[in-house]
């Protein structure tokens, strides 16, 4: 390289540090042993930002977004008038009883999560309150909102930390996948429920003002753009159909205009309609590592939380010119956001277990087993038990990784997981890329073969385990394919027995609470398509079936993997 | 006048006919119509305001009092109803309405075996109707003003027709739901054998009016 291409390069690195501009483009690269922690260089100013940029993720921000609830009329609906027309209504068409009665009873049904009891605690644990420092009288995710259209009326929508907190052994966690959201399902129920009942009805049979009625009715017109599909189980999301399937009603023009023409009309049933692609959004603490966003790693280039608000408001039937402005005009709210997600940690095996339930040697033996079997995809973490006088340091500081060493360029494999996921982004991005805004975004999708191996901080939290849920806990993971759980439930986490501390991960079997087999829709069943529970078999097994390990070198295998 | 007065249309069948409507100024918005229906002032309303948009007593298809025509250029129009007339217009409605709360009454409770709950349920939907109707009407209204001008005429518009036809379609089906498939049957026949009545009974001169939901 020249003297002058070199001093080019290095004033460009040295422009791109000063002005934190992140790379988002296809190009971009993570050095080995370092993250995006903080991807705008925001520096000492970084927790402030964090904290901000988690209200956002709290409290929905998008004020154009195309779907709202009117807060108060559901509010009376649901708790103050039992004997209401439209409850009769509800109740007669859905054959049942509405499952709650009061707003907690559905954040609960939800599976929204709870706000800590002090925003003020530390560590992973630390959750700022959307409402100037006051405990919020509802759950996490749900996001109460005045907008432009409807400048005098609260509505109700729900936010990132909907999908992106979850409870662990009952705390809450921000930037873990929530195991048992129903958001999915809310939109079903919306689709299928909302356009039967007229505004007029409404609004008398809620006591809605006239502005809570307009609400409701741009609701209800922006839910015929919107296509929804149920998830499988109870734990995996739908969202890519979800989009695909809105996007498919919309025209074909730069914004997907929701103009209905007859060509829309003669259009065939999307795919996505009955082809599963059901899988569970990623915890947020491995984006500083990563160059490429999704399960498939298919998209390959953007801002990953622009790209969130894309499909969530193609998902919500919101008009697009109106999301490109609120973009363009609302950079730094994006940026705290991103800023946020990017800088979130991983817990820590400690942060819920006594010392006690750790074996320090087991664990390096098992350092040993995952550097010769499982690095090459998942990369490398080094553990401060490695440092020199590490064991006159507490236990919780020779436990904790000190860097992790994954790809420059977050790569992409095959390892025989079920493809279902990865082949049905073939069906939609040709039609994501040529939205003007997501040239504007310059977020690009290519579909890919495979899944992104992850890094694996975290991992004894993150069960159940591969991008559909498939596996319940990493014993079942180390097995043959046939050997695995055919079946295991998707219970919550509040209790011990909630959780397999040998195996990290759901109980199995007999093991299963007994009051879980009361949830049907948590009964994951990998015989359904899109369920499979195949592949990441190799590092176990050669291919004659004969085990590459041991139990003992699994078992200090997994001793390791809970302390990443 | 009651509530059921909103469920009640008048149908235009004037040959030709075409209806003026008075909106934010009266002797100066021009509303085509074989009878004149004056669509009271209103404010736009804000979450406060939980008085319906239009004072549907004077708006539910029906007219309490006649509206001047203003002196259009198009002198071929017919003339406004007297006061006489209108009253007369006035306590016929009354007329249907109370029989017509008498028949779905006597449907819900003695054919049905509905409960009174459930013919409360029907009375609201009747009224989110009326509520549903005007406001689209004058969502229409306020379109047409902005797009022409304060002072403007036009002919009933298939759109008009559609979105009227889209919101009663919307209660039949909320009814339907609500209700069953046989006694939505039900419904519909006394609903249609009611408005035959009507027909039979109308003053041509009057227009026909019909019930609508």
């Amino acid at each position: 390289m020249g003297l002058k291409s070199a001093l080019l390069l290095s004033l460009s690195l040295i422009s791109a540090l000063s002005f934190g501009k992140p790379d988002w483009s296809e190009n971009a690269s993570v050095p080995l042993g370092e993250t995006r922690e903080d991807i705008y260089g925001f520096g000492e100013d970084l927790p402030r930002v964090k904290s901000e940029g988690y209200i956002h993720a709290l409290k929905w921000p998008v004020d154009v977004t195309g779907l709202l609830v009117p807060y108060e009329p559901l509010k009376f609906f649901l708790e103050e008038e039992k004997n209401n027309p439209l409850r009769r209504f509800i109740e007669r068409v859905a054959e049942s009883q509405l499952g709650y009665t009061d707003m907690d009873g559905m954040y609960g049904w939800l599976g929204l999560n709870l706000y800590p009891e002090n925003s003020q605690v530390s560590g992973v644990f630390q959750i700022p309150y959307p409402t100037r420092g006051q405990k919020p009288d509802y759950r996490m995710g749900a996001s109460l909102l005045r907008t432009p259209h409807s400048p005098n009326s609260t509505g109700l929508t729900f936010s990132c930390a909907t999908c992106h907190s979850g409870t662990f052994l009952g705390q809450t966690v921000m930037g873990l996948t929530n195991k048992r959201p129903r958001a999915n399902e809310f939109f079903v129920m919306a689709k299928k429920y909302i356009p039967m009942i007229p505004s007029g009805f409404f609004r008398l049979a809620t006591k809605a003002s006239y502005e809570e009625k307009a609400m409701f009715k741009r609701t209800k017109d922006n839910l015929k753009w919107v296509g929804s599909v149920s998830p499988q189980v109870l734990g995996l999301d739908t969202s890519l159909p979800h989009v695909a399937l809105s996007l498919h009603k919309r025209g074909d023009d730069a914004y997907a205009s929701k103009k209905w023409s007859r060509s829309i009309g003669r259009r065939p049933r999307h795919k996505l309609e009955t082809f599963v692609a059901d899988s569970k959004p990623m915890p947020w603490w491995n984006l500083k590592y990563k160059t490429r966003w999704l399960s498939d790693g298919s998209i390959v280039a953007g801002n990953p939380i622009l790209t969130n608000f894309l499909w969530n408001e193609i998902g919500r039937g919101t008009d697009l010119k109106e999301l490109e402005k609120w973009m363009q005009e609302n950079d730094e709210a994006i940026e705290k956001l991103t800023a946020a997600a990017f800088a979130t940690k991983a817990p820590h095996w400690l942060d819920f277990f006594p010392e006690s339930s750790v074996d320090i040697e087991l664990a390096k033996r098992g350092e040993i087993v995952f550097n010769e079997s499982c690095k090459k995809c998942h990369g490398r973490y080094e553990k401060r038990w490695s440092y020199p006088m590490a064991e006159l340091e507490p236990l919780r500081v020779q436990t904790q990784t000190a860097r992790v060493f994954y790809h420059e360029k977050t790569p992409v494999k095959n390892v025989g997981t079920d493809p279902q996921r990865w082949m049905a982004t073939k069906t939609f991005s040709g039609g994501l890329n040529k939205l003007q805004i997501s040239k504007w975004m310059k977020t690009v999708v290519v579909p890919q073969e495979g899944y992104v191996p992850p890094p694996l901080e975290g991992v004894f939290l993150r069960y159940p385990y591969m991008h559909n849920n498939s596996i319940p806990n990493l014993c079942a993971l180390m097995m043959r394919e046939e050997d695995r759980p055919k079946v295991f439930i998707q219970g919550p986490s509040q209790k011990a027995s909630d959780y397999d501390r040998e195996c990290l991960g759901y109980p199995v079997g007999e093991n299963i609470p007994k009051e879980w087999h009361k949830e049907r829709d948590a009964l994951f069943d990998t015989r359904k398509p899109g369920l499979r529970n195949t592949g990441h078999t190799q590092m176990f097994y050669d291919r004659d079936g004969n085990p590459r390990m041991s139990e003992d070198e699994k078992r200090a295998l997994r001793e390791y993997l809970k302390l990443l | 006048m009651k509530k059921i007065v909103a469920a009640l249309s008048l149908i235009l069948i004037l040959t030709l006919g075409v209806v003026y409507f008075f909106s934010q100024q009266p002797p100066e918005i021009l509303v085509e119509s074989d009878i004149s229906l004056p669509l009271d002032q209103e404010e736009k309303p804000t979450a406060k305001n939980k008085e319906p948009l239009v004072k549907t007593e004077d708006s539910k298809g029906a007219p309490k009092k006649a509206a001047p025509v203003s002196s259009s250029p198009k002198s071929s129009f017919p003339e406004a109803l007297s006061e006489e007339e209108v009253e007369e217009l006035d306590e016929l409605l009354a007329h249907y309405e109370e029989e017509w709360d008498k028949d779905t009454k006597n449907l819900f409770l003695n054919e049905l075996k509905l409960s009174e709950e459930d013919y409360e349920d029907y009375l609201m939907m009747r009224d989110g109707f009326e509520e549903d109707r005007v406001e689209a009407f004058q969502e229409f209204h306020n379109r047409m003003a902005q797009e022409k001008g304060s002072s403007y005429s036009y002919s009933p518009t298939a759109e008009m027709v559609e979105n009227e036809e889209r919101i009663r379609g919307e209660y039949l089906k909320l009814f339907k739901e609500r209700y069953g498939e046989e006694a939505f049957v039900k419904y519909s026949n006394l609903l249609e054998g009611y408005n035959d009545r009507i027909r039979r009974e109308a003053d041509p001169k009057h227009g026909v009016l019909r019930i609508d939901f």
